[in-house]
């Protein structure tokens, strides 16, 4: 469904990724390692047409994708849930979600995909008129993930899931993905420096590594590889 | 107690004329995250687009032939309030989105260029363009009753203000493109990531923005009666100080602001002896006071490196 | 301020030029030059050139203009007579009532070669800012029309004259009608902040403290271009005021009006001189100007010597705009100037001496200077405004009491 192919970009004269290859496949799992600074944010924004690649091609659904506008790919079926949630701090949680849902013009299937994130998240529902600012903040990313869910999106991009959040709503947030996976026929891609809880959520991986993909392999695999382990799973990046 | 009542009014008054304004260097500010220093002269450059339609152009005239004279003031108005909405968008393209992005101090720079241009401009090619002139009386004239204060003109401006930024209220909290606007002017890139089609909504901003300015500089020309090219300097000046005071991207705020600078205003001139030369001056000390003290405003937030 | 990347220094270079530009756009309405036309027989007479200065644009554009013409009509009709030994070019200049423009287009004309003397300004303050320029290069400078006091004074005679009374001058008769003719004891004062309005209001003052049982309950001074009065009138309203007193210009004067109106204020009489004396006047305040009572400097033209032939040639000219209050100023003014080359000769030095001596005879009777350089002569009648025109005094309907001034009893 999403294919990168020798995708570079620069900042000025500064190299950030460097013929990036990656592929996701419809219904699939996929997640991006790496550390700080390694181009993962970058990564996501380049396919949302955010960040214009200097060399390469996206695909999407075979089309080619990488000279659109965000609003023209955002359209065909991506969502993402930001690394700093993304949120209108001050718009309702209501309205916050309704955004997520910008695209859609039948305002029953709105009210479906309510209803399915209610189910989700059931604490929604009591906190529609509260400022979306005053959430706490495992609260917000939920909150980031309903809202890319209205969008009903083929393909759910997600920025560090994890970043930020103490450990307790880390197992919360993912236990979320894993029951998303399990009720909606959705793809994800995720980017995430906790290479243990990404591995247990995704079928394959990518390792980013300074711009450049250095690694990739179905999940089980990375989690045996020597690198992966010294370098991700080492105590400190749990 | 009259005099107070009657002063109260003055105050009023010269708060309908500042809002409109000040809400229009706060939207844009919301959205863009600069200030557009040029907005006095945009909507006196309405005021100018409408007066043209009155008399030079004879539009009016010609209108009021066929319809009543209420309506064709109202079509008048609204034809100059376009106007204005597609002035200030060329502005936009003209001065603004060369920088956009780029260095923040040229955009500046080049607003307060344009302001000095649209000024110009007006004094270069409309007839007698350099000389005050008087600005036709499109409201109805005549007092409600014996009463000196209810005048129909008045309570027309009041009334116009107040629907323009009720309208205004419900389109930005009740349509989706009202809350996209305020969705990029709280968050760009999540706005973005949403699929928000930014330069849309900019133009539309720019539209919304624009047909207010209008609104507000043909009140403000109706009120005093007069039209000067230059006096989008001092008009912008104070509209964007009450939008300073208020909060710089707060719609309420520029409400408030414009309430209070006009009451500072008034209650200067009326009860200090010798307090008209100094009304401005109190005006713009409450501006520097909240710029040292409380640069959110009243109503906006810690943002303070945006300002 | 700026950071070092290339495209932050062209935008800033591109942003200061377009402010430049837009800064040189607005300084650009400061000056036109003309040309009277030429002579028929083309002899190869000499000539000498006079500028002549007024408000052409701008918020007093109506007063500039009138003078100009008339002060055109005069060098015309001395080229026409063929008396003179050489050939004068008139140069009229705008000063839009901005000092700053009026001392840049002082600068020109002291620039200009053959440019023998100069007449000039309505307002005041350009007229304060020019005299220094025109002192300093040698160049006489006959005021047709500004009338601060402190514009002509013994060290600047005789390079700077003046035909028309000062405001004291014209506050003097207002006053005495205003208050003894029409017993109107207790003021209100508006004023503004500029020199001429300064002037005004110490005038109307000493004028009050003359008559013992007047006084000034009330009294504001506001700012050019100012446009909302009503604060100040509110306030003036609960006075119980016999009359206001305006000291300043046409337009802050008709919205004063207009707005007193407006306040319900309609019974007040208003009273100023020749400063708010213009048709905008009544343009600007619609039926409100209605009975406002003000001074001209002068007598009616047709009332005085030459005062017919001057209106008709006028006419025949085909000038657009009325010669207006202090057309006939401009007139004499320009006369002065003439005779005093005809017998002085073009030495700049020569010809002042001779205009700071001359008795010279035409619209505004006999004009001569005293040791300031202030005209003499200081006619002036009382007008009322009457269905939207300035009435003389003496013909109007108020006079005969088939119309009352507000607030008569």
């Amino acid at each position: 469904m999403l294919e990168l192919k020798n995708v570079s970009t620069r900042y000025g004269q500064i190299p950030i990724l460097m013929q990036v290859n990656i592929q996701v496949a419809r219904g699939e799992t996929v997640c991006i390692l790496g550390a700080n600074g390694a181009g993962k944010t970058t990564l996501l924004k380049t396919i949302l047409g955010m960040v214009k690649p200097t060399a390469g091609e996206i695909y999407f659904n075979k089309q080619r994708i990488d000279s659109l506008p965000p609003h023209n790919i955002i359209a065909q079926g991506i969502a993402i849930v930001p690394e700093r949630e993304g949120l209108f701090p001050k718009l309702t949680v209501e309205n916050n979600l309704l955004m997520g849902g910008y695209y859609e013009q039948d305002p029953g299937n709105i009210l479906a995909r309510l209803a399915e994130v209610y189910q989700a998240f059931p604490w929604l529902p009591q906190r529609l008129k509260q400022k979306a600012g005053t959430l706490s903040g495992g609260e917000r990313k939920m909150l980031g993930i309903a809202r890319a869910l209205l969008a009903n999106p083929q393909l759910l991009l997600m920025d560090e899931p994890s970043l930020g959040l103490a450990p307790a709503t880390i197992n919360e947030v993912f236990n979320v993905i894993t029951r998303i996976k399990r009720d909606k026929e959705i793809t994800i891609l995720l980017v995430e420096q906790n290479a243990r809880k990404a591995l247990l959520v995704a079928e394959r991986g990518y390792v980013l590594q300074k711009g450049a993909v250095i690694l990739e392999g179905p999940a089980a695999a990375l989690q045996e590889n020597e690198i992966v382990k010294k370098s991700y799973l080492a105590a400190g990046s749990f | 107690m009259e005099l107070i009542i009657s002063q109260i009014l003055n105050a009023v008054m010269l708060a309908c004329t500042y809002t409109l304004v000040g809400i229009g260097f706060s939207l844009f500010f919301g959205a863009m995250d600069i200030v557009v220093f040029c907005l006095g002269d945009v909507a006196i450059a309405g005021a100018f687009a409408i007066m043209a339609l009155s008399t030079v152009m004879g539009v009016y005239a010609s209108l009021s032939g066929i319809l009543p004279a209420p309506i064709s003031g109202i079509i008048v108005v609204f034809i100059g309030a376009c106007f204005t909405a597609g002035l200030v968008t060329l502005m936009y393209r003209a001065v603004i989105v060369p920088f956009e992005g780029k260095n923040i101090n040229a955009s500046l720079l080049s607003t307060i260029a344009a302001g000095i241009v649209i000024r110009e401009l007006i004094g270069l090619f409309y007839p007698e363009g350099r000389n005050p002139h008087a600005f036709p009386q499109l409201l109805p004239a005549g007092l409600i009753g014996d009463n000196v204060l209810l005048s129909w003109r008045n309570i027309i401006i009041i009334a116009i203000t107040f629907i323009m930024v009720m309208l205004l209220y419900w389109f930005v909290n009740r349509t989706k493109t009202g809350l996209s606007i305020q969705a990029i002017s709280q968050n760009k890139e999540a706005a973005i990531m949403v699929g928000i089609n930014w330069h849309r909504i900019i133009v539309i901003t720019f539209l919304i923005g624009g047909f207010l300015l209008g609104i507000g500089g043909f009140l403000t020309a109706s009120y005093f009666n007069s039209l000067r090219f230059d006096m989008g300097a001092m008009y912008g000046l104070k509209g964007f100080c009450v939008a300073v005071v208020g909060g710089l991207g707060s719609i309420y705020g520029a409400i408030v602001g414009g309430l209070l600078i006009a009451f500072v205003e008034v209650f200067v001139t009326a009860f200090i002896p010798g307090g008209t030369a100094y009304s401005s001056v109190a005006a713009f000390l409450i501006v520097v006071l909240f710029i040292l003290f409380k640069p959110e405003g009243i109503l906006g937030e810690k943002t303070v490196e945006k300002v | 301020m700026f950071k070092g990347k290339p495209i932050g220094k062209i935008a800033a270079g591109l942003g200061a030029l377009i402010f430049l530009l837009g800064i040189l756009a607005g300084c650009g309405g400061g000056t036109k030059s003309q040309e009277a036309p030429k002579q028929e027989g083309g002899s190869q007479k000499k000539v000498v050139k006079i500028a002549f200065i007024g408000p052409l644009t701008g918020p007093n554009a109506t007063e500039g203009v009138g003078p100009r013409n008339t002060f055109e009509l005069a060098v015309n009709q001395a080229n026409k007579s063929g008396k003179l030994p050489f050939e004068i070019k008139f140069l009229a200049y705008d000063d839009a009532s901005n000092p700053g423009t009026a001392a840049s287009v002082a600068q020109k004309i002291v620039a200009e070669p053959d440019v023998v003397a100069a007449s000039g300004h309505w307002n005041t303050a350009c007229a304060e800012a020019t005299i220094p320029i025109f002192k300093a290069a040698g160049i006489p400078m006959v005021i047709w029309g500004a009338i601060g006091p402190s514009l002509t004074k013994e060290e600047n005679f005789p390079y700077i004259t003046r035909v028309c009374p000062t405001s004291v001058q014209e506050n003097i008769p207002l006053a005495a009608f205003v208050m003894d003719q029409l017993g109107r004891k207790k003021w209100a004062l508006i004023s503004s902040t500029s020199v001429y309005g300064k002037a005004n209001t110490e005038a109307w003052q000493a004028e009050v403290k003359k008559r013992s049982g007047a006084e000034i309950v009330s009294l504001d001074e506001i700012t050019d271009g100012s446009t909302d009065f009503r604060p100040i009138l509110s306030k003036i309203k609960k006075l119980n005021v016999d009359g206001l007193y305006y000291g300043g210009n046409i337009m802050e004067a008709a919205l004063i009006r207009s707005q007193m109106n407006e306040l319900g204020m309609k019974d007040i009489l208003m009273a100023g001189i020749s400063g708010i004396v213009s048709p905008k006047f009544i343009e600007v305040a619609g039926q409100a100007a209605e009975g406002v009572v003000v001074t001209q400097p002068g007598k009616e033209p047709k009332k005085m010597p030459g005062g017919k032939e001057f209106i008709e040639e006028y006419q025949k000219a085909g000038y657009k705009e009325p010669y207006g209050a202090y057309g006939a100023y401009a007139y004499d003014a320009a006369n002065i100037i003439i005779t005093a080359l005809k017998e002085a000769g073009t030495d700049r030095k020569a010809l002042a001496d001779k205009i700071g001596k001359i008795a010279y005879t035409g619209l505004l009777g006999t004009t001569s200077f005293d040791k300031t350089g202030q005209t003499t002569n200081s006619l002036s009648t009382i007008y009322v405004i009457q269905d939207g025109k300035f009435v003389d005094w003496d013909e109007s309907k108020y006079k005969t009491g088939e119309r009352k001034l507000p607030g008569a009893k």
